[in-house]
């Protein structure tokens, strides 16, 4: 029974069929909800400012809103009214979601630490999964609250015509869609944090530019080019995606932008921000790594059919740069994963062992759990695959579609793909090297940083202050070889009818990074098997050390026992033995999730 | 013989450079209530939430209910209730919200657990008092009757009785008294060693991350007693390092109803005591053995034709073997 919702939970299902486990997981979630997010709702609506608050922004929206209406219909027809409201509506609405939610999200777990009731929490045994989902349900709970409050606000649009019911409708959709990614993000800052201010102000620094830069790429970025395609879809208008749904014809692309996309942009980072939340839910010698590298694998495969889909279906024009988009896309996403991985302990602690035991883990379920040179190789394999597989699916359709050029284009993508691979491999190696040899994930977050600034940058000052630009572009390209930007130099020297000697440069700069890459790995799995090493040595120790002491002990309890028995025999008083004085045990050792 | 119900065993942790604990080592029995006597910074908190499992060990081992903490966290989480110091609480909900909340966080699966912990800890007539209005002492009340939710084991309360006032401390101490008789294990830390006095049955004293002493009262006075005795014969070491000694030595205050002095004349010489003194109408004697002999003090007095109308255990033992087995230097 629920002590909070006072009803009955049901067991099990009726039986096997799906409709009774469908019915059995309604039961569940009705009569047994998630406990934080129920505190949640309880505490929120005691408060008196709730309300207040809301009835304010819906006035001012509705102000707004009317006073817009009115200054426009005095010279424009109903329709164009109806268009101008629904976009002003929404271009606010979305703000008010993706500014609000988040804030509200980050306030969750950090006023928990803050206010010091999370250890409570903590030890009640719920899991973090449990406490996650609670508190996403609670600020979306939240959030939802203001967007159905301004739901009639928003309806006013179609009264006024332009737009049909549908837009309106798959427009709030949006806005929900929206508030899912943006409270993710809010929860995932708050559950680093443990000051409550310090969390709403980051999640505040990262959401305002986050919702400009997606108000004004996803919305007035490729509002035209989606009027080219579809030419029912207005121009120079941002909320064009929910009147798309309407207005576009169904065929290849419409389900690539307006079903596949949205998917992957708003799903992949929304996974991610909830196994981030999630893994720092747990404790440092629990296993954070398994979700987040079941993340890593599902996001590398759903970017790779999207970029292979995105190249087969743009006409032949477009062939090039999406595949080079593609790419420079997928590079960004995998060089953002080597940070994120950065974080790996260097080996499973004993708790994470003694689960896996428990629970007879499987080898792919252990090579998934936590370690910093599975990491490396996972990411290595999955990430060269994963580019390497677009990059042979682009060429392909490059070879069919495109007629003069076709070679050099070609050509020119094989350098950039060679460049990016053995970069990458360079970047996962040397990420793995310094996380097992830094004692905390921010040193080697920075060294990886300070690095890979280095390296990008460097190259290209040193060319430039040597003057060798002003001379010979190409000798100055030479230097810059090591650069991984020089991929773009490589790519482009490709169509050029004399080919610079800097390809010769780029190729050896690209054999020196795998290398260094592939021997920055192999060193950090024998630091990796060391420290591993040494720590169950000294478990094993310690372990040795209090099995004596226990042995001792019982052997002088057992004496004493003797003595007390023969003593009582012969009728003399017996004296209490003195316990034996314990071993002293060894300084402590370094584990090796690093958390020492 | 009791069981063990919290072992902790060379217990090591460092912060940075810092080393918080050393080799700290003390065993806890089943119905036991072990007050953890500490100065600031000693390492009472950081050992509290090791055995919490909130913090992982860096070495040596610690057991509740013969589970690894480290191992077996989920299990130790069952069979313990941890109160941290200053711990906060939900405001904005009533306090059968509070403790409904916890109970279904616990998968406590009854909801007459609520009535019960609310009776017990005898907040029943708060229930729908929002928390926020509850007083300090209200609020501890209710931190325990969080942690009863689940009927654990072992209880686990850092500084409960610290910033209440005189009637809120005697109400936890009672309470302890309760859960004591209810089989429970209860660690406390504390600073006020009177309190600590009325309910412990045995303490532990940590001072710059070492265990100086732990046992039984009684047990670790008669210690210090010999210690100070073999130091004045010049032969001992500075700290009370020896296990606990074959004979105990107490302290009682007795009030009789005719003359003292008389009654300290009656009981100088007479088998186990020690010492006898008369200080303002009270008789102090120091004596060798267990509870036992108190009885017969008081019988051979009344034997003597003299009444007795009160016997108290000297409480300020703990403070004299706090003062004596620490240093206390700064920490």
């Amino acid at each position: 029974m629920s002590a909070q919702t006072h009803e009955e939970i049901p067991a099990a299902p009726a039986s096997s069929r799906a409709v009774d486990k469908a019915r059995f997981k309604w039961a569940l979630f009705s009569r047994d909800p998630n406990p934080i997010w129920i505190r949640e709702l309880r505490q929120s609506a005691r408060l008196g400012r709730t309300p207040i608050i809301l009835m304010v922004v819906t006035v001012v929206m509705t102000l707004v809103i009317a006073s817009l209406g009115g200054v426009i219909s005095s010279d424009q027809s109903s329709d164009k009214v109806g268009v101008v409201v629904y976009h002003t509506y929404f271009s606010l609405a979305f703000f008010l979601v993706t500014w609000l939610g988040p804030a509200v999200a980050a306030n969750s777990i950090a006023s928990e630490r803050e206010g010091r009731t999370w250890e409570a929490v903590l030890l009640t045994g719920l899991p973090p999964t449990v406490i996650a989902r609670g508190k996403f349900l609670a600020a979306m709970t939240f959030i939802s609250t203001y967007i159905v409050m301004l739901a009639p606000v928003g309806a006013l649009a179609f009264l006024f015509g332009g737009v049909t019911a549908t837009e309106v409708v798959i427009a709030f959709g949006y806005l929900f869609a929206f508030a899912l990614l943006f409270v993710a993000l809010g929860l995932a800052v708050s559950s680093k944090m443990s000051s409550l201010r310090a969390s709403i102000l980051i999640t505040l620094l990262l959401c305002v530019p986050l919702s400009m830069f997606c108000f004004g790429a996803l919305g007035f970025g490729l509002v035209d080019g989606i009027h080219e395609l579809w030419r029912q879809v207005p121009r120079k208008l941002p909320v064009w995606l929910p009147t798309a749904y309407i207005r576009g014809e169904f065929g290849a692309p419409y389900v690539l932008l307006l079903i596949v996309m949205p998917l992957v942009v708003l799903g992949v980072p929304t996974w991610f921000l909830y196994e981030s939340t999630v893994a720092n839910l747990r404790g440092a010698n629990e296993d954070r790594s398994t979700g987040m590298k079941r993340w890593f694998i599902a996001a590398c495969l759903v970017l790779g059919g999207t970029a292979i889909a995105s190249a087969s279906i743009v006409t032949q024009r477009g062939v090039e740069p999406v595949s080079i988009a593609s790419m420079v896309l997928l590079s960004a996403f995998l060089g953002f994963t080597t940070f994120v991985f950065a974080g790996e302990p260097v080996g499973p602690s004993r708790r994470v062992k003694t689960e896996w035991q428990r629970s007879a883990r499987g080898s792919i379920a252990r090579f998934l759990g936590p370690s910093a040179v599975n990491a490396g190789i996972l990411q290595l394999v999955v990430g060269c695959f994963t580019i390497t597989a677009v990059a042979v699916v682009c060429t392909a359709i490059l070879r069919r579609e495109v007629g003069l050029g076709t070679d050099q284009t070609v050509e020119g993508l094989r350098r950039l793909v060679a460049y990016t691979l053995g970069f990458y491999v360079f970047l996962v190696g040397f990420s793995t090297w310094a996380r097992v040899r830094s004692s905390t994930p921010l040193v080697t977050r920075i060294i990886l940083v300070v690095t890979l600034a280095a390296i990008a940058i460097v190259p290209w000052v040193i060319a430039a202050i040597a003057g060798v630009f002003a001379h010979d572009f190409d000798d100055g390209a030479l230097i810059a070889a090591p650069s991984p930007i020089f991929a773009f130099y490589m790519y482009d020297d490709a169509k050029r009818v004399n080919e610079a000697s800097g390809v010769t440069a780029g190729m050896v700069c690209i054999g020196a990074w795998t290398i260094a890459g592939l021997g920055l790995l192999a060193l950090a799995a024998q630091k990796s098997r060391t420290i591993i090493s040494a720590f169950d040595e000294s478990v094993a120790e310690t372990d040795r050390r209090l099995a004596l002491e226990d042995a001792a002990q019982e052997a002088a309890e057992q004496e004493a026992r003797e003595r007390e028995a023969l003593e009582r025999e012969s009728g003399v008083e017996p004296e209490p033995v003195a316990q034996r004085e314990p071993e002293p045990e060894p300084e402590p050792d370094p584990s090796p999730d690093g958390a020492s | 013989m009791s069981r063990t119900a919290i072992r902790v065993r060379h217990l090591s942790h460092r912060f940075g450079n810092f080393d918080v604990l050393r080799d700290v080592s003390f065993e806890v029995k089943e119905g036991e209530i072990f007050g953890f006597i500490g100065p600031n910074g000693a390492g009472k908190t950081t050992t509290i939430r090791i055995m919490a499992t909130l913090l992982e060990p860096m070495a040596g081992r610690v057991e509740i209910d013969g589970m690894d903490v480290t191992m077996a966290p989920d299990e130790v989480r069952r069979v313990i209730g941890y109160m941290p110091d200053h711990a906060g609480v939900y405001d904005h909900v009533t306090v059968r919200e509070y403790l409904e909340f916890f109970a279904d966080a616990f998968r406590v699966g009854r909801t007459t657990v609520v009535d019960a912990v609310l009776e017990l800890t005898d907040i029943g007539q708060l229930e729908d008092r929002l928390v926020a209005t509850l007083s300090k002492g209200q609020k501890q009340r209710l931190q325990l009757a969080r942690i009863l939710l689940h009927d654990p084991k072992v209880l686990i309360l850092d500084e409960p009785a610290s910033d209440l006032d005189p009637r809120a401390r005697i109400e936890i101490r009672n309470l302890l008294t309760d859960l004591r008789g209810l089989g429970k294990t209860v660690l406390l830390s504390s600073h006020i060693l009177t309190e600590l006095a009325d309910v412990c049955t045995s303490v532990g004293i940590l001072e710059r991350g070492h265990m100086v002493v732990s046992g039984p009262i009684a047990d670790i006075g008669a210690r210090l007693s010999m210690q100070r005795d073999a130091q004045a014969l010049g032969h001992a070491g500075t700290r009370p390092s020896s296990p606990p000694a074959a004979i105990q030595r107490h302290r009682v205050k007795l009030r009789t109803l005719e003359s003292p002095e008389r009654a300290a004349e009656v009981l100088t010489g007479a088998p186990g005591v020690r010492d006898v003194q008369v200080t303002s109408g009270l008789l102090i004697v120091t004596f060798e053995g267990t509870e036992a002999k108190v009885a017969e003090l008081v019988a051979l007095l009344v034997k003597n034709d003299l009444g007795v109308v009160a016997v108290e255990q000297e409480r300020s033992d703990l403070e004299r073997i706090f003062l004596e087995a620490t240093r206390g230097e700064p920490q």
